[in-house]
């Protein structure tokens, strides 16, 4: 019944339990994690959905340790990888773990490779750091990896530089260079945000692909309910710090239990509108009214309460617990009823 | 309006020159105080075979004379050929300019780094520093050069200390913005170490201005070596140098000009090609600063 009975049956690669991560500043304490859990299985992609500032970002830099200490605080849980806590591990250790082990895609390609190195070289550095390579294999690596995501000329393309590339291409660079040491887990931060809907959905098609040939874990973070629906497997909703809701893709799509993921699947754009429909006769898209709380100290009560059409007055006294409705539907409301 | 093939041509300022004048049209300080410096440069190094005399022979018979043939610019209070010294003269400027600007750019580019990236030393080190551009530059050399023995190595390092602040400033303010890129990021994400990360991700994008600021440096340093000079607190008497000249020339300058003049040209036409340089650098390195100047 309890996810950690769970995820031991189900061979999690990465479990996170109770995530709390706090920026502690002159103005008080930010929430910005606070007790988040969820299982990362082997050979899953996991989204995780949420609208900007919702936590999505520094949960995936967290497990990393990529975020600066102070200003942020580790203020309690577990992030484990096959069983160790990756928070107990010092800087030496964990820089073992950083490309080789788990690997990151960042948001802006454009932005996300040196201007000064040429792409061949940036993604043989990864090689370089964990495999102890020489310089020729590690070029042929990066060829190679060029070539398996899909660069047309990868021997010509490794030596040219980031501005020679367009903002596909780079992102494609990106993704040769997180998983040039075939890494265990890819945590992708918003990997196809900046790219057009084209180029995104080439983006998408090719980590899937990959994923089948390196047998990798992804972690999909994004705000594009659309991606998630083509990727994920699984699908964790954060809301303000906190996870609201967990499912199954499919169930969650076809039977949200939460209010704030009735609210963004609402709030989505839908193709299905009669053609000829004039704009005017279109339904208007429902928005989620008023504003994420500022995470500025401890909040009392459901921290969606406040924006909550369903809300009653116990859901501004006390926070919700985490309930399973069965089939791995988790979720974080008093109202919701049962599935 | 549709425009023919040779219209469109015609448009592009460089088609059908020569790449070389297209450069020159495009950078033309660049190329002007390049030349300049070049020919500078040249004479002083080739000094020891184009000068007529000796630059240290005293032939007190020959004592001020006017510019003539045998003596291009003349003579100075001591018989000595004052065109010979300053060819000699822009052996010191050149060794001065060079090596001030390696130094000073090279220190302050350790200690910047260790400003941008740690904020205990980062208040520590900007605070003296602070402290060493709150005293005028050419008062700090003359101490410096009080408290060394004077020889060209000495000049060297007491003008090159007043200029490391300047460097250390430009090089924090570059690493505060370089390492929050997000390549410097992805490099962390993926298990890059942190001297690897200054090595390949920071420095080499921090490079271009360096390299402006450097020639400056160098422009600053030719003319503190003549101040310097000029006040005795420089290059050895025995050494000829433009300062040391001109401080000779001070007391006979209504008798003979020609001996504050000619060292005084060679040091302004130093002083303005590497700046023409310096500038046409920063406009061929960084575009989008010489685009908003």
């Amino acid at each position: 019944m309890n996810a950690v009975t769970n995820s031991a049956a189900r061979d999690a690669i990465l479990e996170i339990d109770d995530l709390k991560v706090w920026f502690a500043n002159r103005d008080g304490i930010t929430r910005a994690v606070d007790g988040v859990s969820f299982d990362l299985l082997r050979g899953e992609t996991l989204g995780i959905v949420g609208e900007s500032g919702c936590g999505k970002s520094v949960t995936a830099m967290t497990m990393l340790q990529l975020i600066p200490s102070p200003p942020s605080v580790i203020a309690g849980g577990a992030i484990r990888y096959n069983g160790a806590d990756l928070l107990q591990f010092d800087e030496a250790r964990m820089r073992t773990i950083r490309g080789n082990e788990i690997s990151m895609i960042f948001q802006d390609p454009m932005t996300s490779l040196n201007p000064v190195l040429t792409v061949g070289e940036q993604i043989a550095e990864t090689a370089v750091l964990h495999q102890r390579l020489g310089r020729r294999p590690a070029r042929e690596l990066a060829v190679e990896m060029l070539h398996k995501v899909n660069i047309p000329e990868p021997r010509r393309r490794a030596d040219e530089y980031p501005h020679q590339f367009s903002g596909g291409m780079r992102q494609r660079a990106m993704i040769a260079a997180a998983l040039a040491c075939n890494p265990k887990v890819l945590i992708a931060d918003e990997p196809t945000t900046a790219l057009d809907v084209t180029i995104q959905a080439q983006i998408i098609e090719l980590m899937l692909n990959l994923k089948g040939e390196f047998g990798t874990s992804i972690i999909m973070i994004t705000h594009d309910l659309g991606v998630v629906a083509e990727t994920c497997a699984r699908v964790v909703v954060m809301y303000a710090g906190r996870k609201v809701e967990e499912a199954a893709a499919g169930e969650l799509f076809s039977a949200p239990l939460h209010p704030y993921t009735q609210g963004l699947l609402l709030a989505t754009p839908r193709l299905e509108t009669a053609p000829g429909t004039r704009r005017a006769d279109r339904p208007r898209l429902a928005e989620i009214p008023g504003m994420v709380p500022a995470l500025k100290g401890e909040l009392k009560g459901c921290s969606f309460a406040p924006r909550c059409h369903k809300a009653t007055a116990i859901c501004r006294e006390s926070a919700p617990t985490i309930e399973d409705r069965g089939n791995g539907h988790i979720v974080s409301c008093f109202n919701c009823g049962s599935a | 309006m549709a425009l023919t093939l040779a219209q469109i041509e015609s448009r592009v300022d460089t088609a059908g020159r020569h790449p070389w004048w297209s450069f020159l049209w495009r950078h033309p300080l660049l190329v002007i105080g390049g030349v300049l410096l070049v020919i500078m440069a040249l004479v002083a190094l080739a000094a020891p075979w184009i000068a007529p005399y000796s630059p240290i022979d005293m032939k007190v018979m020959q004592r001020l004379q006017a510019p003539s043939a045998a003596h291009l610019f003349g003579t100075d209070a001591m018989g000595r050929d004052v065109f010979s010294r300053v060819l000699w003269g822009g052996r010191v400027s050149l060794i001065v300019g060079i090596s001030v600007s390696l130094l000073a750019t090279s220190i302050g580019v350790l200690i910047g780094m260790v400003a941008g990236f740690s904020r205990m030393a980062d208040a520590l080190i900007m605070r003296v520093m602070d402290g060493m551009m709150a005293i005028p530059g050419i008062l700090l050399a003359v101490a410096l050069m009080a408290l060394l023995r004077a020889s060209i190595e000495t000049v060297v390092i007491a003008i090159a200390v007043p200029e490391i602040p300047r460097v250390v400033r430009l090089v924090r303010s570059l690493v505060l913005v370089i390492r929050e890129q997000p390549y410097v990021q992805a490099a962390e994400a993926i298990g890059t170490r942190f001297h690897w990360i200054l090595l390949r991700h920071v420095l080499p994008n921090a490079v271009t201005p360096l390299i402006v600021q450097g020639t400056f440096i160098s422009a600053s340093a030719v003319l503190f070596e003549a101040y310097l000079s000029f006040l005795g607190a420089g290059t050895p008497p025995e050494i000829p140098s433009w300062g040391n000249m001109m401080a000779e020339g001070r007391a006979v300058v209504q008798l003979a000009f020609n001996i504050i003049l000619f060292p005084g040209i060679f040091l302004g036409l130093t002083v303005l090609s590497i700046n023409l340089l310096g500038d046409g650098l920063r406009d061929m390195l960084d575009p989008k600063i010489a685009r908003r100047l």
